[in-house]
């Protein structure tokens, strides 16, 4: 059933980039995704970016609906369907998480958990420069190491993530988290998947969120249900990685 | 091989099926790679309504599930016809039969696309005369009877494959209707597609779908469902296909014995995968239970015991 809820903050994390907390009741795990709607413009699939008691999605302008999303104000209302879909394997385990642009929104919980439950983790985070930038200061309060990388060099590696991921001794990790965009993910896998167990979160067009419709579909696999976070492996034997 | 249920096993129009149960159009049937998983335990697969041109359907939320089963307004998104190839294509390992449902607005484009379907390697077409909420299309063509017969023989005479015929609920005599898809040589119709329905979110102060009005599955719709195939079936001598609300391997028992000879599934799947299966079993346990050696037994029953 879905929920209204009253926005209780707005930060704005960037000039494209806004984070909307709110109430929401039900357990959340780092990794899941919900369906957002402002009753303005079109219902959106959004990952969790805080999932304590107050819960947040992170939001980036990238067209019309989103646009419509960043206007919303501190007491403005957002209808919440879900939490939908699978989570990130928190263990206390060592971990190394990639970040590409707002990938960092999904992973940032996961990071938290990982350290709650006795992990530990590195964090590597990809931005196309320096003014983009955010959450990081979330991650390195927390006590975590956050290798930066920029696509203009203007702040950290100057490059992309998955090619400083390779600068990383891969073996010390147990797992590897990764969430970004789908070429970025690819090249991950690459590097990392027979060196450690890798998982990814995809991001995907979605309809009803459910698995009922088949818009979100990979290699047989419904995002919505059977993802968003899913084990590298299992989508590489389907065929993932073949172009 | 796999051994396969003889018990269970039926035949409609020629489609040899392993057990009754079927995929209804538009869930988890627009990729291949979904309806090959499906098709393990599913005695057909429809496909999702296929139109000539792709479209996108509507804007989001197209979906909106409450207590009682779904609300849609999905808007009939599809690749078009000539892209669904690929997929079909993908579809000829599939041990099920693949039935082709689509849509169109007029005989012309219904004849082109059954013949599409036919030569894609479809066991049957699925004549979609029932979407309650696409303008111009589904129910909008499908709720007069003329229209139907005219429609149905067209596709009847174009292609070799049989033919099924989804039929609306949303009009005051679905018999008629039958009838009109009997006339026109229909080998089966399948009854029912969503039932028209609105939900408003009290708080934005609109109906919760972006298109407004949809279609109501689940198992809300249930008892719809068993009256129209049960009337249905009093008045037809081509099969029936029950389609509504099925959840249980209970409620399948029950469209057999109101006159359906097999049943699509649908809005039950999302909380499901595995449903298939276990609706096989459910429905296999209580035929020994009762002591039938085949579907056929159980079909209409109920029409007698008043
Ligand atoms: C999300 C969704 C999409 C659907 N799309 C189609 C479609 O493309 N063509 C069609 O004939 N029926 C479509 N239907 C109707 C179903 O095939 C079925 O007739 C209806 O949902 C009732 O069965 P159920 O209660 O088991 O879901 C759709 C239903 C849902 C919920
Ligand atoms: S969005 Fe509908 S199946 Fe995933």
């Amino acid at each position: 059933m879905p929920l209204h809820t009253e926005i209780v903050e707005v930060v704005e994390e960037n000039s494209s980039v806004k984070t909307f907390r709110f109430k929401f009741g039900a357990k959340v795990k780092p990794g899941q995704f919900c369906m957002v709607w402002d009753g303005v413009g079109e219902e959106v699939p959004m990952s969790f970016s805080y999932i304590g008691k107050i819960k947040g999605i992170t939001v980036k302008k990238v067209g019309k609906t989103t646009e419509l999303l960043h206007q919303r104000r501190t007491g403005e209302i957002l209808r919440i369907r879900g939490p939908f879909g699978t989570q990130y394997p928190i263990q206390p385990k060592r971990y190394l998480l990639i970040a590409g642009g707002t990938g960092i929104a999904s992973l940032s919980p996961a990071a938290e958990e990982i350290l709650v439950n006795g992990g530990s983790c590195r964090f590597i985070a990809g931005f196309r420069t320096a003014s983009e930038i955010f959450f990081v200061e979330r991650l390195r309060k927390a006590g975590i190491d956050v290798a930066i990388a920029t696509d203009d060099g203007s702040a950290g590696f100057k490059g992309f993530v998955s090619e400083l991921v390779k600068k990383f001794d891969v073996e010390h990790f147990d797992y590897a988290l990764a969430c970004g965009p789908l070429p970025m993910l690819k090249a991950i896998c690459r590097t990392l998947v027979d060196e450690v167990e890798t998982y990814i979160s995809i991001e995907s067009l979605m309809k009803c969120g459910i698995g009922l419709c088949d818009s979100c579909s990979v290699c047989g696999f419904q995002v919505c249900k059977d993802g968003p976070v899913f084990r590298a492996k299992d989508l590489i034997e389907n065929g993932w990685l073949v172009e | 091989m796999v051994r396969k249920t003889p018990l269970l096993a039926v035949e409609i129009a020629g489609l040899q099926m392993k057990n009754p149960l079927i995929l209804a159009s538009g869930i988890l049937d627009t990729y291949a790679e979904t309806m090959l998983r499906i098709a393990e335990h599913a005695g057909a697969v429809v496909t999702k309504s296929v139109g000539i041109e792709e479209r996108k359907g509507y804007e989001n939320p197209v979906i909106f599930e409450f207590k009682h089963g779904v609300l849609n307004a999905m808007g009939l998104p599809n690749p078009g016809i000539e892209k669904f190839g690929e997929e079909m294509k993908k579809l000829r390992e599939c041990r099920a039969p693949i039935i082709g449902s689509i849509f169109g607005k007029d005989e012309r484009e219904f004849v082109l696309l059954a013949r599409k379907m036919e030569m894609y390697g479809a066991a049957a077409v699925e004549l979609n005369l029932s979407c309650p909420h696409a303008s111009g299309y589904g129910m909008e063509v499908g709720r007069d009877p003329v229209l139907v017969k005219s429609i149905v023989s067209a596709v009847k005479e174009a292609v070799k494959v049989p033919v099924f015929v989804k039929l609306t609920p949303n009009v005051t005599d679905i018999v008629s209707l039958g009838l009109a898809a009997e006339e026109g040589g229909a080998d089966a119709v399948v009854a029912i597609n969503t039932v028209r329905g609105l939900r408003i979110d009290i708080e934005f102060k609109r109906s919760v779908l972006s298109a407004g009005i949809g279609g109501y599955s689940g198992p809300g719709i249930l008892p719809i469902g068993l009256r129209c195939v049960f009337e249905l079936k009093r008045a037809l001598k081509i099969p029936i296909i029950g389609c509504g609300g099925i959840s249980t391997w209970e409620n399948v028992i029950e469209y057999l014995m109101a006159g359906a000879s097999a049943v699509e599934v649908g809005t039950a799947l999302r909380e499901d995968a595995g449903l298939f299966k276990k609706l096989e079993r459910g429905v296999k346990k209580y035929m020994e239970r009762k002591g039938y050696e085949s579907v056929e037994e159980v079909v209409a029953i109920a029409h007698r015991n008043r």
